[in-house]
């Protein structure tokens, strides 16, 4: 029986791909196809002439070079820092930072001054991160937030459960729709999901800057404990929490692509 | 047992696919082609397929799974000399193949209707498959033959550092449109399409020998450079070489345009 098990985890292995998706992959995508649906004219030239691909090409391309050379610094961009006042941290580690930098070194017209390769990077990074604020389990809350995950680090990464087996809240939602039953879905059928709020709802969500969105961002991440309590068993999820759950995260996805829609608009206009 | 059995047949399922592109960067170089086919050859090549080419990418494949074609799974490669020519000893390979194909196809008057689909079909498979750079044996790299593997880095060290293995064959089969799961075929060649659209015209010319050299050529050198047996890809690595699946996956789309718009050019 050992062995059997051996031979199908070594045949296993040649046919599972590199790379696990993150928040994911599919996510981070849509983050982008919706993001280029509302784009003004402008914005959607410059982003062509500056990137090859297009946004939702790039969408995942920050967990793809996160530890390359000349790369590392991104990596504490991922995720959104919460004060003890609960409010968006500003410090250069985290998302804020970045977005703020990139959007203060670009806007006015300044991206004209720039290294084409330097403001394709920041599009990328902005692709990415504006989307990975959006995603709960990327908010850090400060260890005093109540209530306290404290014995599973800043990102809050409580475990629920799978068929009875510990699963990390946070490699759930890298994984969502791998885990959630959307496995290939394509970015037509999540675009149907996700893009659906009316015109004053899209405003609203496209208002502000990085800090209103980052403060909305803290709100939303909340909802994911009640959504999700510790200890809970996705596989014996009724359908109605299944979809509870899956409105949630597309609705984070629209506000991420909406967001980031805004922002290239900002810097292009 | 049972589960192991299971898993056994799925992942065997899943291997008899592993003859060149993964299904879905092979649907996307056929959507590159239809996108370059002239109205003529469009209208000649939906009056004997009537679904469209991308449906029917992989199509030798899908025949071996139904018992047909038994004798073709060699077709999908080329075996080059050490200068990069051809081997052309036997029929059994993708060029000596496309060739027939283009006979066939340029004689179409006196072919049943099945067998100008089947042409067509075969054309825009093994056009495909001499641009996946691990479709190229070449002499002197006996590693091309088999297949090997390597390691990538995730750069990172200490505890947190990590090897995946990764081998030649899926990697220029699968492990980049893999990474694209979330795209359809159309969505999939738009993107190769855009990021290549300055180099599309100049990439349809030249025969199926001129093409086996060309990626003969990419793969000796990334064999001579970069790929030892048991070597350590780092990730930038990895994420360069991107570049070259998605550039071949344009040539092999602007190419099988060419061919089936010269071939159906005349009646």
């Amino acid at each position: 029986m050992k062995r059997a098990k051996l031979i199908i985890l070594t045949i296993a292995s040649a046919f599972i791909a590199f790379e696990a998706s993150a928040w994911g992959a599919p996510q981070h995508s849509t983050v982008g196809y919706v993001a280029t649906r509302h784009l003004t004219p402008e914005a959607k030239k410059w982003c062509d002439h500056y990137l090859r691909h297009s946004l939702a090409y790039y969408g995942p391309w920050m967990d793809h070079i996160r530890y390359c050379e000349g790369f590392k610094a991104s990596r504490a961009w991922h995720g959104l820092y919460v004060t003890e006042a609960n409010e968006p941290s500003t410090h250069e580690r985290g998302a804020m930072a970045m977005i703020k930098r990139v959007r203060e070194e670009m806007k006015d017209g300044k991206h004209l001054m720039m290294n084409d390769s330097i403001v394709a990077d920041n599009i990328r990074y902005l692709i990415h991160t504006v989307g990975e604020i959006h995603c709960p389990v990327h908010v850090a809350f400060p260890l005093s937030f109540e209530p306290r995950y404290e014995e599973t680090s800043e990102f809050n990464r409580y475990d629920i459960k799978k068929k009875g087996k510990t699963l990390r809240l946070h490699n759930f939602w890298d994984g969502i729709g791998w885990q959630l039953g959307r496995r290939g879905w394509t970015m037509e059928q999540y675009l149907e999901v996700t893009d659906t709020f009316s015109e004053e709802e899209r405003k609203k969500a496209m208002q502000g800057d990085e800090i209103d969105w980052g403060r909305d961002c803290i709100k939303d991440a909340v909802k994911l404990y009640d959504i999700m309590p510790r200890g809970m068993d996705i596989a014996k999820i009724s359908e109605e929490k299944r979809q509870e759950i899956w409105d949630y995260a597309d609705y984070l996805v629209a506000k991420g692509g909406y967001r980031l829609a805004a922002i290239l608009n900002e810097i292009f206009k | 047992m049972k589960r192991i059995y299971i898993l056994l047949v799925i992942l065997l399922g899943s291997a008899s696919s592993a003859f060149a592109w993964s299904d879905r960067a092979a649907a996307a170089i056929a959507e590159i082609a239809s996108k370059h086919l002239s109205e003529e050859a469009r209208n000649n090549i939906t009056a004997v397929i009537s679904t469209p080419l991308l449906e029917n990418a992989n199509f030798l494949v899908k025949e071996r799974k139904e018992k047909r074609e038994m004798m073709s799974s060699e077709w999908h490669y080329v075996e080059v000399y050490n200068t990069l020519y051809p081997m052309l000893d036997n029929d059994a390979n993708a060029i000596t193949q496309i060739e027939n194909a283009v006979t066939a196809l340029r004689n179409r008057a006196s072919l049943p209707e099945a067998e100008v689909r089947r042409n067509i079909l075969i054309l825009v498979n093994l056009v495909s498959d001499i641009h996946c750079i691990s479709n190229i044996r070449i002499e002197g790299f006996d590693r091309t033959y088999s297949g090997f593997n390597f390691s990538i880095w995730n750069n990172r060290t200490g505890k947190r550092s990590r090897y995946s293995k990764g081998n030649w064959k899926k990697l220029w089969e699968n492990s980049y449109s893999s990474r694209r799961s979330v795209f359809s075929p159309q969505d999939y060649a738009g993107e190769v399409m855009h990021c290549f659209r300055e180099d599309l015209a100049g990439f349809a010319n030249g025969t199926p020998t001129d093409w086996t050299m060309e990626v003969a050529g990419e793969a000796k050198s990334l064999l001579s450079e970069i790929f030892a047996e048991g070597v350590v890809i780092r990730m930038e690595e990895f994420n360069r070489l991107e570049m070259f699946h998605e550039r071949n996956m344009a040539r092999a789309g602007s190419r099988i345009a060419m061919l089936l718009n010269d071939i159906f050019a005349t009646k």
